[in-house]
């Protein structure tokens, strides 16, 4: 990390809102995240998550309000090589190799990672000679978080990190995060799996329709939403009969198995034995965060699917 | 390297295989055209059908003096196909430096790097400006041996002076692609206007001396400064020069300037 002096807020969003023609990507946003913190940003594709990103890093300007990085101007901040980023829709250069990449990269940087320790923690020691044109999604994936940490920076933006990752890279991806995060690092990721951003995170931001419509730790978000999740077996479940059950407000059917969710788990349970249906194995639990993301982010949804 | 250098040796990189097809296809033609010169030379048939043609016609196409070699060179190469390839190859060299890595989200990675934005621009500009001297120098030296091989004589100064014209016209239609990739950056935007600009230019400098109404107006066009003084037979005015390099920077720098101010983002 630079020895640049620490700033108590690594972003800092004041009244910003960003149009793009007639919509609306963030509207009026205030939010301030310490340094230090481990950031998720959750949202519905459109929420705005791509948005506050670029505007984190200068690629972008509000049309009203301002934002502070690192307590200065993004492009500032950018330009002093306290900031890394991983973007969802960069591209990379076909022509270099993997390692002379990463070298260019790190020289832009006044205190960079060492190369080989930058190969190393992406992964991509065994690719360090390979043509960029040459390696996979998931490859290049890892090569752009390669050079989110090229530089050794104090905040570390990524957007969708572990798309196309497999799922022993996307573990150790998310481990070397939180040794970064308790080096004091910000880091500020947008992800669409929502329990990476329930076990990574140490706060939440929920957006939605270029508004922040939660913002907390993921049990602290789970516990804003009364629904409950109840799963049991049911053979021959009839969709239409339980879509009718007191307190159902989502349910998903997979063979005989039944995952519904209820904002009145007690009426609901209740309905089901009144009903006399000849349910095996019933469960109650309280709602996880991807039940917690749909009530906040479309609350009159009322989903039901089935895959027999 | 230092990350000046390197701003500029990747986008070279990037475009060696655009460089070399362009420098063989300049090359190619001016080879396969000047070997066709024994046949006409002297040839006073050619010179009377030509005659016979509108007076627009040879205008338009520079055939006047035909069977002379500046009047060969004009006529097949120098007065349209040479300048316009050139143009064209800096549009399209530009385009793929600027518009077409924005779309791609490979500005975007370099901008949210500690890298001023202009020095990123200016790097390919530089890089673009580069490859144009490697495709000029390819269609010189072909200009050159094939004069040699078909006994085409003609003043080497001259001629190379007509090439260094094309080279510039090209480079002012690339800056004027830069320009148009910084204030909105759409690769078909940037073609399109790009060559359509270059046509645009052409047929001012070609066709508007046949009206007594639009003649004055030919001066507008680019294709005027660079060729007006007929480069092949007559000594070129350094301000001729001067013409096309001058707007070539200023247009690079409202571009630089315009990529600086606005948003990135991958199309």
């Amino acid at each position: 990390m630079q020895s640049s002096p620490t700033t108590p807020e690594a972003v800092r969003f004041r009244g910003v809102t960003r149009r793009f023609g007639d919509v609306r990507a963030l509207d009026a946003v205030d939010v301030s995240i310490s340094t230090g913190e481990t950031v998720a940003v959750l949202g519905p594709n459109g929420a705005g998550k791509t948005t506050a990103i670029g505007l984190i890093l200068g690629l972008t300007a509000p049309t009203a309000g301002s934002v502070e990085t690192l307590g200065q101007s993004p492009s500032s901040a950018v330009s002093s090589g306290r900031v890394g980023a991983m973007l969802q829709a960069s591209g990379l250069p076909s022509y270099v190799r993997v390692a002379e990449l990463l070298e260019f990269t790190r020289r832009l940087y006044p205190e960079p990672l060492a190369l080989s320790a930058i190969l190393e923690r992406a992964g991509l020691t065994p690719l360090r000679d390979r043509r960029i044109d040459q390696i996979s999604g998931g490859e290049a994936q890892r090569l752009r978080f390669a050079m989110a940490i090229a530089g050794n920076p104090d905040l570390v933006i990524l957007d969708e990190p572990t798309v196309a990752m497999d799922v022993e890279t996307r573990r150790s991806f998310w481990a070397d995060m939180r040794r970064s995060a308790s080096e004091g690092r910000t880091i500020l990721f947008a992800t669409h799996y929502l329990e990476e951003a329930d076990q990574v995170a140490d706060r939440v931001l929920v957006l939605d329709r270029g508004t922040i419509v939660a913002d907390g730790s993921g049990s602290a978000i789970r516990g804003r939403v009364h629904a409950r999740t109840i799963r049991f077996d049911l053979p021959g479940a009839d969709a239409e009969m339980l879509a009718g059950v007191a307190g159902v407000t989502a349910m998903d059917i997979h063979g005989d198995q039944v995952k519904l969710t209820s904002n009145d788990a007690d009426e609901t349970v209740h309905s089901i034995y009144a009903a006399g249906l000849a349910v095996r194995n019933i469960e109650v639990t309280g709602a996880g965060l991807e039940e917690a993301f749909l009530a906040l982010t479309d609350p009159d949804r009322s989903q039901t699917e089935t895959n027999r | 390297m230092s990350r000046l250098l390197e701003l500029v040796a990747g986008p070279l990189r990037a475009m060696r295989r655009g460089v070399f097809w362009w420098s063989v296809g300049l090359a190619g033609l001016v080879a396969v055209t000047v070997a066709f010169w024994p046949a006409f030379r002297g040839s006073s048939g050619i010179t009377d059908a030509i005659e016979q043609l509108p007076a627009g016609v040879i205008q338009a196409f520079g055939l006047a003096n035909f069977g002379t070699p500046a009047g060969f060179l004009r006529g097949n190469l120098y007065e349209l196909f040479v300048p316009l390839l050139f143009a064209a190859a800096a549009i399209a060299l530009v385009n793929g430096q600027t518009a077409g890595e924005e779309a791609g989200g490979r500005l975007e990675l370099l901008f949210a790097q500690p890298l001023d934005r202009r020095e990123v621009v200016l790097g390919r500009a530089f890089a673009v400006l580069l490859a144009l001297a490697v495709i000029t120098i390819a269609t010189a030296l072909t200009q050159i041996v094939m004069d040699a091989v078909a006994d085409l004589a003609i003043d080497t100064g001259r001629l190379l002076s007509t090439i260094l014209l094309c080279a510039l016209l090209g480079a002012l239609h690339g800056s004027l692609a830069v320009a148009i990739a910084g204030l909105r950056a759409r690769p078909s935007l940037v073609l399109g206007l790009g060559l359509g600009l270059a046509l645009a230019g052409y047929i001012v400098a070609a066709l508007f001396p046949l009206s007594d109404v639009l003649d004055p107006f030919r001066h507008l066009s680019p294709w005027d400064w660079a060729f007006g003084g007929n480069p092949l037979e007559m000594p070129t005015e350094p301000w001729r020069y001067a013409s096309l390099a001058l707007p070539a920077v200023l247009l690079t720098l409202v571009g630089v300037e315009a990529i600086r101010r606005r948003d990135v983002a991958a199309g």
